[in-house]
């Protein structure tokens, strides 16, 4: 949906993140890595948001840094939409941020939210590489249950573990390895592969 | 049965006016204890199955013989106030009405438990009915902790709303095993 209405993936989640920090200036590098783009398609991104008034760039040193325009007469008005677009993932990553490894190593969305199928009333499925149990992710995770107002399953397991099912052939792991991802915590790539099964 | 009792008695009155789910039974002091009792055996049952090396590989076994030691803990916390939930969502119910009645008189317990049904169920319902290697030993190390805080106190407050003095050793200084990472 975001896709559609923005032409891009990456503007909204620039926005997103620009967003939920106003106060914040971020150098290009930094929002690189928490958008989760490329160089060339965050600068693409970062051009229509200083075009359109969105962002602000200001030149401190020998980079520019940027920010939210928090001043714009639309500020308001689009935070709120990606709020609802962007709301569950970024209400979980801030839920899951403070877990470092080895209780969290990664996490990510799978099932409806990851494939953008989701409504208002969808669970959200949450997949958590790590060594924390369900009841400690669950204890993490239940202010942004109640903040998103949807019920959040959440599993965890061992990194090791993950590979050794990956590896028997798990049908649960595989089907959601080989799915559509929404990385919370991590990167996609270092995730074990679900080619690893003997295909 | 003491203030605290017969004010969460009134609670589950004013509950089964709207949840058709919430059945009276009775207050029935026997089925309490043989629940009890049950609940008691699945602890230990669990606990020798998370320990025998045949089933090293399979900690969704002990665990499921876990979450029923929880069910009938809370369920024997209920009887004994005479009500006992059915239908859809049983399982929910059963678990947030016995965290209610137990929080007046341990409210660390009934937290733990009000705040840990939801990922219980989960489990265990994934276990029942969808896949295999749900939990992991984590899991498993984390249900028993859980256990050795929320079940005695269940028992000793089902003893407690059924007048049962004294309360029998097995219930009173209810320890659960414990099991090491």
């Amino acid at each position: 949906m975001a896709s559609a209405l923005f032409g891009s993936t990456t503007f909204p989640r620039l926005l997103s993140q620009l967003c939920a920090a106003p106060n914040r200036v971020f150098t290009s590098a930094e929002l690189e890595s928490v958008v989760g783009a490329s160089h060339d398609s965050l600068y693409r991104a970062l051009q229509r948001g200083v075009a359109a008034g969105l962002v602000s760039r200001e030149r401190i040193g020998k980079q520019h840094v940027y920010q939210i325009e928090s001043d714009s007469p639309i500020f308001g008005e689009i935070k709120t939409l990606l709020s609802k677009l962007f709301g569950p993932a970024d209400a979980l990553r801030r839920a899951l941020t403070g877990e470092g490894p080895p209780e969290v190593v990664a996490a990510f969305l799978f099932g409806s939210a990851a494939r953008a199928q989701d409504n208002l009333a969808s669970d959200l499925d949450v997949f958590v590489i790590g060594e924390i149990s369900r009841f400690a992710l669950a204890r993490r995770l239940a202010e942004a249950e109640r903040e998103l107002g949807r019920e959040v399953n959440a599993v965890a397991y061992p990194r090791r573990d993950v590979e050794r099912r990956l590896a028997e052939g798990d049908g649960f792991l595989r089907e959601v390895f080989s799915g559509p991802k929404l990385m919370l915590l991590g990167e996609d790539a270092d995730l074990p592969a679900a080619s690893v099964v003997g295909d | 049965m003491d203030r605290d009792a017969l004010e969460f008695a009134s609670q589950l009155r004013e509950v089964a006016r709207t949840d058709q789910g919430l059945k009276q039974v009775g207050a029935r002091a026997e089925v309490t204890v043989q629940k009890l009792q049950l609940a008691r055996r699945w602890t230990n049952r669990a606990a020798t199955i998370a320990t025998i090396a045949d089933f090293e590989d399979d900690p969704d076994f002990a665990f499921a013989s876990m979450y029923q030691a929880f069910q009938d803990a809370a369920d024997a916390l209920l009887c004994a106030h005479g009500w006992r939930p059915g239908g859809d969502r049983a399982h929910q119910r059963t678990f947030q009405l016995a965290a209610a009645g137990l929080f007046p008189v341990d409210p660390e317990a009934a937290t733990l438990l009000r705040e840990n049904e939801r990922p219980l169920r989960q489990a265990r319902r994934e276990i029942a009915y969808d896949r295999t290697d749900v939990v992991s030993r984590r899991d498993l190390l984390d249900i028993f902790g859980l256990a050795a805080q929320v079940l005695p106190a269940l028992a000793r407050r089902a003893c407690a709303v059924i007048d049962l003095d004294p309360v029998p050793a097995e219930f009173e200084e209810w320890a659960v095993p414990t099991l090491v990472g």
